[in-house]
């Protein structure tokens, strides 16, 4: 299947790296593969956006982030949604859906 | 607090630079390890599925760069590269400097200079008590044409009033007259700098 050019998925990157954190921590290749398997790999995240922006994301105060173990016993640094974060993910989703709605509309006329 | 986050972001991207880096790198690290055990699992020989990791993850050092630049690190470098440069510039053309450093000098002493005297001028009350009652009184003599002039009242003025008057709490000469001795007692400061007043009169509206 086709992946989508990473300009595609720049403006929504922020807004999918929060989604995937919604349920609970994570580190940053988990995210990763959370967006690829949710899209049925029709996203791909690059590592060389995604690590800046969960770094920008955290000094916005959107996210914390701790070093912790994985299940398989290696340290990996782990991504905590704030209550900013959450916040940030609800208005971002509201303006999507608008977005997208109004897009799909002009489509279908 | 937001900006208290971010300086410390800074100085630690600044000064544990080591620390930062190793950081982004360790986590790119787990990355690609994590990729390639995910082609592994699915069923790559280990050098293929290294392979294909490596050319999926990309350029760990520009990954790493990019990293260090968001997490403030960039920034502060940018700044401490950008003051050693002035400096050297300064050093090597020290006419320029000269100047530079005189024209500075001289706009911020004069810039105090102003604002010190409109400040003790203007923006801080006499140093007297209820500075807003007092008062300058001068007296205006009209002479036979018509003219008037006006005078600083004399001491024997002061002292009629003093004897008279119910509208003043106090009075008192500002300028004694040439070689006649100190300033009028009521109107000295005292060695604090507030001006002298009996106590009985501290009071007196």
């Amino acid at each position: 299947m086709a992946r989508t050019n990473s300009d595609q998925l720049h403006g929504t990157l922020d807004m999918l790296v929060l989604k995937s954190l919604e349920s609970g921590p994570l580190h940053g290749y988990a995210i990763a593969l959370r967006l690829e398997r949710l899209s049925k790999d029709v996203l791909s995240v690059e590592e060389g956006s995604l690590y800046p922006a969960l770094y920008r994301m955290e000094a916005r105060g959107w996210l914390t982030s701790e070093w912790a173990l994985t299940d398989t016993g290696r340290r990996a640094r782990f991504y905590r949604l704030t209550r900013a974060g959450r916040a940030q993910l609800a208005a971002e989703t509201r303006s999507w859906t608008r977005l997208t709605a109004a897009v799909q509309g002009v489509l279908n006329a | 607090m937001k900006v208290l986050r971010i300086i410390a972001a800074r100085w630690r991207a600044l000064f544990h630079r080591d620390v930062v880096a190793g950081e982004i790198n360790e986590e790119l690290q787990f990355h690609l390890k994590a990729r390639t055990e995910q082609y592994e699992h699915e069923g790559l020989a280990p050098a293929e599925a290294q392979r294909k990791a490596r050319q999926r993850v990309g350029n760990l050092a520009l990954h790493q760069d990019h990293g260090y630049d968001v997490r403030g690190g960039g920034f502060m470098e940018t700044v401490v590269q950008d003051v050693r440069h002035s400096v050297r510039l300064l050093v090597k053309q020290r006419g320029f400097a000269l100047v530079a450093i005189l024209t500075i000098a001289l706009g911020i002493g004069a810039s105090t200079a102003i604002f010190s005297v409109i400040d003790a001028a203007v923006l801080h009350p006499l140093p007297y008590p209820n500075p807003e009652q007092l008062v300058d009184v001068h007296v205006e003599e009209r002479g036979a044409d018509g003219g008037s002039m006006q005078l600083g009242p004399s001491i024997a003025d002061v002292r009629a009033w003093r004897a008279a008057d119910q509208v003043f709490s106090h009075r008192a000469r500002s300028r004694p007259p040439r070689g006649r001795g100190p300033h009028d007692p009521q109107f000295r400061a005292h060695p604090g700098g507030r001006p002298w007043l009996r106590p009985r009169d501290r009071h007196v509206g």
